[in-house]
């Protein structure tokens, strides 16, 4: 039983998800805890927490400038997992999960880099440019601590690669409902539908929608094609200079769409 | 030697190489593999990439003894001609290449990264020959110290997106261009420049400018009598060096040296020199070496030489340098502008600043190898460099 059934819960009981990305260390450590904090407040069912990285390759412009702030105001891996700590002590129930690029799990050596995943409270790690391939580089890891490795499904994801994603993949799937990278560019894919429902019929997790999405009515017409629930990346993101109560006022309307 | 340096079509060179991308992009680059693949052997699109490198290229390049600095340092020394080529640098072998690859695959865009501007007129080129619409992704760093090759670009009916992120070099000019990728894959070819990059493209890049080294080794048979004690070459990415060094790697007697970017020096914060001084790292899509910190960031590298300014360096040559087949020194940015000098007065050829670094190493070598042959990639010409090479001179004295 991992925390992910708190979601998957939810979702059985006809309801959908909302799970906030936040950008660990922006603009620092103590503002991007803040942000946490206000999502959980405001009742967002899980985190996706970002660490930092110079280049970036799958995420925007957005992510990419904010990740070099933070940098650039000293975030280290460090304090990336104590402040993990600090917002796992807000929740006990809701699941937490690690976004960071391949480098950086490489850097910190992939066994100590999974164990500190376990002490910080996390329970799932998405590697974006780490394909099912390569997943046998960490799987065992993973296994050892405890921690589910989430996998992202996109548009151009042929049936063979849904099973092999299938077989490394726990959690939930994160899906680009578009093609391109994080952002809030409004050009959906026409085949939604027909996306989710192939992702459902070939992998037994929720299916969560991510990329380009950042208002109610865009995460409305997500879950009325079958997403089971909603990822924002790039707003909170943006958002963040605007203050908390613009953030608690966000959360608030998808959290109850 | 040559089962392990065969890669399995995973793309791994030893521990190195293979397809770290994200999901978006596994399809395609799957896609590029299998046409890729299909391409190589089929002889009509090989006789096709090699009619045009002769009658549009300018291929064969020559052979060259120096004479005169042979003389004065007592090495027999010889320059691969690549600066003769058509657009003054290997990099058109890779760029043609690809582009047909696309066309046969129905793609209808093609987009480049650059960081000297050679690739990116490279591509230019092929573009316009092929009747492919282009954009070129360029660090604003290397749009102000290649101003003619962006001109060139321009001209030549291309679109250069002048990339502000990061240190604003060929690094972030990757990063961009591989964003544009992942949205628009589908339509759109990316003509990686050098042998980095997911697979195929190390392999892919290294198959187009195998024949560098394959006219080299013939060459040197024909004219010298038999191959040469030492073959150089300068490594930014990697291509023009994986190039020559492909011809001659059954060789045993054959020394491969790659020549990095010294920067100011190895031992500071501004070099580029990543066989030298990179550990393992992951990033542009493959397991490689790289030059980060602790918490794997990857650093902006620093040398005079927009060409080999890269913190990266294409999987192959780390599993060579790892399996001892080639091994790799630095050369600082003052022994290479010292190297385009000499060159230029001694034997007549202005060579780009990326070859300086090669032909500076050549120089040293030359003194704990006379009487030996030492094979040089002269891997591009150096017109693009004039301002820069005057602006660093005037600054030092």
């Amino acid at each position: 039983m991992t925390r992910y059934s708190f979601i998957t819960q939810k979702i059985k009981t006809g309801g959908h998800v909302y799970m906030p990305y936040v950008l660990l260390g922006y603009p620092d450590i103590d503002t991007s805890f803040s942000v946490a904090r206000t999502l959980i407040d405001n009742g967002a069912h899980g985190l996706e927490l970002g660490f930092p990285f110079r280049d970036p390759v799958a995420d925007g412009p957005v992510i990419e400038k904010a990740s070099n702030t933070a940098l650039d105001n000293g975030f280290t891996v460090d304090n990336g997992f104590e402040v993990i700590s600090k917002i796992r002590s807000l929740s006990l129930e809701i699941p937490l999960t690690l976004m960071l690029y391949y480098n950086m799990v490489l850097a910190r050596g992939v066994d100590k880099f999974f164990a500190d995943c376990k002490s910080s409270g996390l329970d799932g790690v998405l590697i974006p440019d780490m394909p099912p391939e390569r997943a046998d580089t960490v799987v065992e890891a993973a296994k050892e601590n405890g921690i589910e490795l989430i996998f992202i499904a996109a548009p151009t994801s042929t049936t063979d690669r849904l099973d092999l994603i299938a077989q490394y993949a726990g959690g939930f799937i994160y899906v680009v409902t578009r093609m391109g990278i994080t952002g809030s560019v409004e050009s959906y894919s026409d085949k939604l539908t027909e996306l989710f429902a192939a992702i459902k019929s070939h992998i037994d997790l929720p299916v969560i929608a991510g990329f380009g999405i950042s208002t109610p009515e865009q995460a409305r017409k997500m879950i009325k094609a079958g997403a089971d629930g909603i990822i924002t990346g790039s707003k909170i993101v943006e958002m963040t200079p605007q203050g908390l109560d613009v953030i608690a006022h966000h959360t608030r309307e998808m959290v109850s769409l | 030697m040559s089962q392990n340096l065969k890669n399995d079509d995973r793309g791994f060179f030893g521990e190195y190489g293979g397809t770290y991308s994200p999901e978006a992009l596994m399809p395609i680059l799957e896609e590029l593999r299998i046409a890729f693949r299909a391409a190589e052997a089929d002889p009509v699109f090989m006789e096709e990439f090699h009619v045009i490198l002769r009658d549009w290229g300018g291929r064969p390049t020559p052979l060259y003894y120096a004479g005169n600095l042979s003389r004065e340092y007592g090495a027999g020394f010889y320059f691969k001609r690549e600066d003769l080529m058509h657009g003054g640098a290997h990099k058109t072998n890779n760029a043609i290449g690809q582009v047909l690859l696309a066309k046969r695959m129905g793609k209808t865009r093609i987009i480049a990264e650059t960081g000297a501007g050679q690739h990116g007129v490279a591509t230019a080129m092929a573009c316009a020959k092929l009747g492919m619409p282009c954009v070129v992704y360029m660090g604003a760093v290397d749009v102000a110290r290649q101003a003619p090759n962006v001109d060139r670009m321009k001209l030549l009916g291309a679109e250069v997106v002048a990339v502000q992120s990061g240190g604003k070099t060929l690094k972030d000019a990757i990063n961009e261009a591989l964003r544009d990728w992942i949205a628009s894959c589908d339509t759109t070819h990316y003509v990686i420049g050098t042998a980095a990059g997911p697979h195929p493209f190390p392999t892919m890049v290294k198959l187009f400018q195998s024949i560098i080294g394959r006219e080299a080794r013939a060459q040197c048979l024909d004219q010298i009598g038999r191959l040469p004690d030492y073959a150089l070459a300068c490594v930014g990415g990697g291509s023009n060096a994986i190039g020559l060094f492909s011809g001659f790697v059954e060789d045993k007697a054959v020394h491969l040296i790659g020549i990095e970017p010294g920067g100011h020096g190895i031992d500071t914060d501004k070099h580029g020199a990543v066989l030298c001084k990179g550990t393992v790292a992951v990033l542009h899509g493959m397991r490689t070496l790289g030059l980060q910190d602790k918490d794997g960031q990857i650093f902006e590298t620093h040398s005079i030489s927009a060409g080999l300014d890269y913190p990266l360096i294409g999987p192959e040559h780390a599993y060579l340098r790892d399996a001892k087949r080639a091994s790799y020194v630095a050369v600082t940015d003052d022994e290479a502008v010292d190297a385009f000098q000499i060159f230029t007065r001694s034997e007549g050829i202005i060579p780009a600043l990326e070859s300086s670094h090669a032909i500076a190493y050549a120089l040293k070598l030359a003194q704990d190898a006379q009487g030996k042959t030492i094979l040089v990639n002269l891997s591009g010409r150096g017109d693009k460099d004039l301002a820069h090479v005057a602006e660093y001179l005037a600054e030092k004295k």
